[in-house]
């Protein structure tokens, strides 16, 4: 049994809790979008503001042991599909049992970079809020660029033909078209 | 500033029919002074804005979930869940931070902490806030359109 704190102990910073302030809702919108692929990615973002040394008016020597550095590690979703509110009348034909539905052109629905999936690797220097900001949004369009490199958005559609196709097969249509 | 950039990626399937999307504010207010050694307080206030979606698994609606006789049709379908939260860098914003002078300011990893507690709290509050059950009501209705739209004249939905 521990009677005394470890020396260790304390010299441990107490932890930083944030209060119970309420949380208030401001919009509410109505959504039918249809999630069909996230992309999950990792990203390691190394962000260095160089320290420099005026010696005459227009000219400065870089000294880079005095550079402010951030490293970040980013994990983040691109989520893609399509969205259904986009329908329109023409784009549903049915006969009896025969189905034919045009979905919308597939697209990037939501990208999330929580502050739960950052973690600060190193930080060297001052880094204010917006230069955070700044890497951090710089981070997430590279998730975008990655994803779209990765075909998500064909990916994205494929997967959502076969879906409306099963659900309009659940709903008791015998042919079905879906593009 | 410089930057340099690795990454790693997968892609997953989802079957999710997101039928509702909260936005949510929150004030991060959090106070430094209680590490006994260190002289003087650190406070600080944040403003978070989180946006919340939440919808139903589509893959869950098979046929055995679907009943139909001639232009009428019951569907169960699967309770409403939490398809994701989202709070994005440019939504944290510091809106005020003093400390006391032997005290140094709040560093991007410890305001990023902050926002991982607003994060927790956001999210353990989704049951109060009634987004799963707007999520129920606009997937009834999304469906229910889509099922007349293709020719059916009585749509009955319920949730299981």
């Amino acid at each position: 049994m521990k009677l005394l704190p470890s020396f260790k102990d304390i010299f441990k910073p107490a932890p930083i809790t944030i209060d119970s302030t309420p949380i208030l809702v401001k919009e509410i919108n109505n959504l039918s979008q249809l999630i069909t692929i996230t992309a999950y990615s990792e990203i390691v973002v190394d962000s260095v503001k160089p320290f420099k040394v005026p010696v005459f008016p227009g000219v400065s020597i870089p000294i880079h042991s005095f550079d402010d550095e951030i490293v970040l590690i980013g994990k983040g979703k691109v989520l893609a599909g399509v969205d259904l509110g986009k329908l329109q009348e023409k784009d549903i034909y049915t006969n009896d049992d025969s189905v034919s539905v045009t979905l919308p052109k597939a697209e990037i629905l939501q990208v999330i970079t929580n502050p739960s999936d950052f973690e600060t690797f190193n930080e060297k220097g001052n880094w204010n809020d917006n230069e955070v900001i700044a890497v951090k949004v710089k981070l997430r369009d590279k998730m975008i660029a990655d994803a779209m490199k990765q075909n998500i958005l064909p990916k994205a559609a494929a997967i959502a033909n076969v879906m409306m196709e099963n659900f309009l097969r659940s709903v008791g249509f015998k042919k079905v078209t879906v593009q | 500033m410089q930057d340099q950039l690795q990454q790693v990626m997968a892609l997953q399937q989802m079957n999710d029919l997101a039928t509702a999307q909260y936005v949510v504010t929150k004030i991060i207010k959090a106070n430094d002074n209680q590490t006994w050694y260190k002289v003087g307080d650190r406070k600080i206030l944040m403003s978070c804005k989180a946006t919340l979606t939440a919808g139903i698994d589509l893959s869950a609606i098979t046929p055995k979930n679907v009943q139909i006789d001639d232009k009428n049709i019951n569907l169960q379908l699967p309770h409403a869940k939490l398809i994701s939260i989202n709070i994005k860098p440019e939504d944290v914003e510091e809106v005020y931070e003093t400390e006391a002078p032997f005290r140094d300011p709040f560093t991007s990893e410890e305001r990023n902490a902050l926002a991982i507690q607003a994060e927790t709290q956001i999210k353990n509050s989704v049951d109060s806030l009634g987004i799963l059950e707007t999520g129920e009501k606009n997937a009834t209705l999304f469906i229910s359109n889509f099922l007349t739209r293709l020719g059916y004249q009585k749509v009955m939905i319920h949730f299981d």
